[in-house]
């Protein structure tokens, strides 16, 4: 695997990402529309890019409602969304 | 449990062009500077890129070596007059000051209309947060719309991604554009940024629209379909992504809960060496008013100098920073929002995104205030940082009033003090 890509596990499943990418787009560039249901049900997705409107919000690492959009993706990380 | 403490002759909040302009100033003066940034690494949303930092901002980041980094943290509360308490990857952390510079930036004003929770809507600015967070748009069909000189930097960065860019829709008139490109001929720097954008756009097949809105957006399945105004007229354009922001708005939170006065439209008061109204405070860049880098820049050194009683440094700066204020006044009344925005949110469209409030349930509401207590708007993980703006926007009311935590926290960090637990009464 070339130093410049990560892998990751999405939902389970083994992912790449490019190294530096933050966790929001390595979820969007693995094909992820959705990254959380609202409150009555809506699908979200990221809004503001800098860490304000927590509609990126997923599970790193079994810690949720991290902010995706803040954190680079990292080898081995685990990664879950709930939508 | 009581974490460590440090106490530094400045501590700088916010690590863009201004704030990192204050901490090597104010480290080449021989100060103890703490930074303290909410990004994974320095240069702010400006200068964030992930596969090389641009060469402005690596002078900056060249010169931090003396300078007490935290990364990836954020200011939770302020539990002591002269100390913030700062949540860092590796736990809370007090961090006293001595003097303050806020270089906190400024965020996207969204503005609800039919569809804007789609994904696939995103901010202008939020766009290009992705983009710089390495996310490709090739191919990509990107509608771009809102206000301001950002959705011409923005649109110029997505053509050179790859990404087809059918238009951009500008709210501002013609007239309003044209006075301002003229009014620039006085500024050959930001005249030829603004030349070279229109004329890389004219060759490019984006159509710049003024007098144009998006007024509805909906999922065909295969994408989005933007229903928008342009002059008299109304028309439909489809595709994958709509980037659509409405001018910057100050992240005023921490300023207003250090008790830093406001002026009408949000922004910090200032004076002209940068102190706000609360002694040894100082607000820097666009959280006291909107004017980009070259300002910041010269704003965080001039707090600086102030600080380290460099007067003569400051006051070398004080004609480029007129010449700065007053293109912020410029920008400022070219984008004006137009007042047909403010009904394009019919009564079931959501204006609180965390809580899903729609408009119709806040109507009757007389301020922020009323709106929280009756429906929960504002009350999500965002603090009301997206819809606060909103609600100011559509019924020119109050904001919420800025309590701690400013940001959802670990609920360690709010047991380490007392006084950032929910309910508490200063």
């Amino acid at each position: 695997m070339p130093d410049s890509e990560v892998t990751f596990t999405l939902n389970g499943r083994p992912a790449v990402a490019a190294a530096g990418a933050s966790v929001a787009v390595a979820a969007l560039a693995n094909g992820v529309k959705t990254f959380r249901r609202s409150v009555t049900g809506e699908p979200r997705a990221p809004l503001c890019g800098m860490g304000i409107c927590y509609e990126c919000r997923l599970t790193v690492d079994g810690r949720s409602h991290q902010k995706s959009c803040q954190i680079t993706v990292l080898p081995g990380m685990v990664v879950q969304i709930d939508a | 449990m009581l974490e460590r403490t440090s106490t530094f002759d400045v501590v700088v909040v916010g690590a863009g062009p201004g704030g990192l302009a204050a901490a090597t100033a104010a480290t080449a003066a021989g100060r103890s500077v703490a930074l303290i940034d909410d990004a994974p690494l320095p240069g702010g949303q400006i200068w964030r890129h992930q596969r090389s930092p641009g060469k402005a901002a690596k002078r900056f980041i060249d010169q931090l070596a003396g300078v007490t980094r935290f990364q990836q943290a954020k200011v939770i509360a302020t539990p002591s007059e002269p100390t913030l308490l700062v949540e860092t990857p590796d736990g809370p952390r007090y961090v006293g000051w001595r003097s303050l510079v806020l270089a906190t930036g400024a965020r996207e004003l969204f503005l609800p209309f039919p569809g804007w929770t789609l994904p696939g809507v995103v901010g202008a600015g939020g766009i290009q947060a992705l983009i710089k967070q390495g996310l490709s748009v090739r191919g990509k069909r990107v509608v771009v719309a809102g206000t301001g000189a950002l959705l011409l930097v923005v649109a110029d960065l997505l053509r050179s991604e790859g990404a087809i860019v059918p238009a951009i829709l500008e709210q501002a008139s013609a007239h309003r554009i044209n006075r301002f490109a003229l009014s620039l001929l006085r500024t050959p720097r930001k005249l030829l940024a603004g030349a070279a954008f229109r004329a890389k756009l004219a060759t490019s097949g984006t159509r710049y629209a003024t007098n144009s809105y998006p007024t509805a957006v909906s999922d065909t399945g295969s994408g989005l379909r933007v229903e928008y105004r342009s002059g008299a007229m109304t028309a439909a354009m489809d595709c994958d992504l709509l980037a659509c922001g409405f001018n910057l708005i100050p992240n005023n939170e921490l300023p207003q809960l250090l008790g830093c006065q406001l002026a009408a439209d949000g922004f910090i008061r200032v004076d002209a060496q940068l102190r706000s109204t609360v002694p040894g405070i100082y607000a820097v860049g666009e959280v006291n008013g909107i004017g980009g880098a070259d300002k910041a820049m010269i704003e965080g050194q001039i707090a600086a100098h102030t600080i380290s009683g460099n007067t003569a440094g400051a006051a070398r700066l004080a004609a480029a920073h007129a010449a700065s204020l007053r293109f912020v006044r410029k920008l400022a009344e070219t984008f004006a929002l137009r007042p047909e925005l403010k009904s394009l949110a019919r009564p079931d469209t959501l204006v609180c995104r965390c809580e899903d409030v729609p408009l119709s349930a806040i109507a009757q509401s007389r301020s922020g205030r009323d709106a929280k207590l009756q429906t929960r708007c504002g009350m999500g993980p965002c603090q009301g940082r997206v819809c606060g703006p909103i609600l100011q926007h559509l019924f020119l009311t109050e904001p919420p009033a800025v309590r701690p935590p400013l940001f959802a926290t670990a609920i360690g960090t709010l047991a380490s003090n007392s006084k950032t637990a929910p309910g508490h009464q200063q």
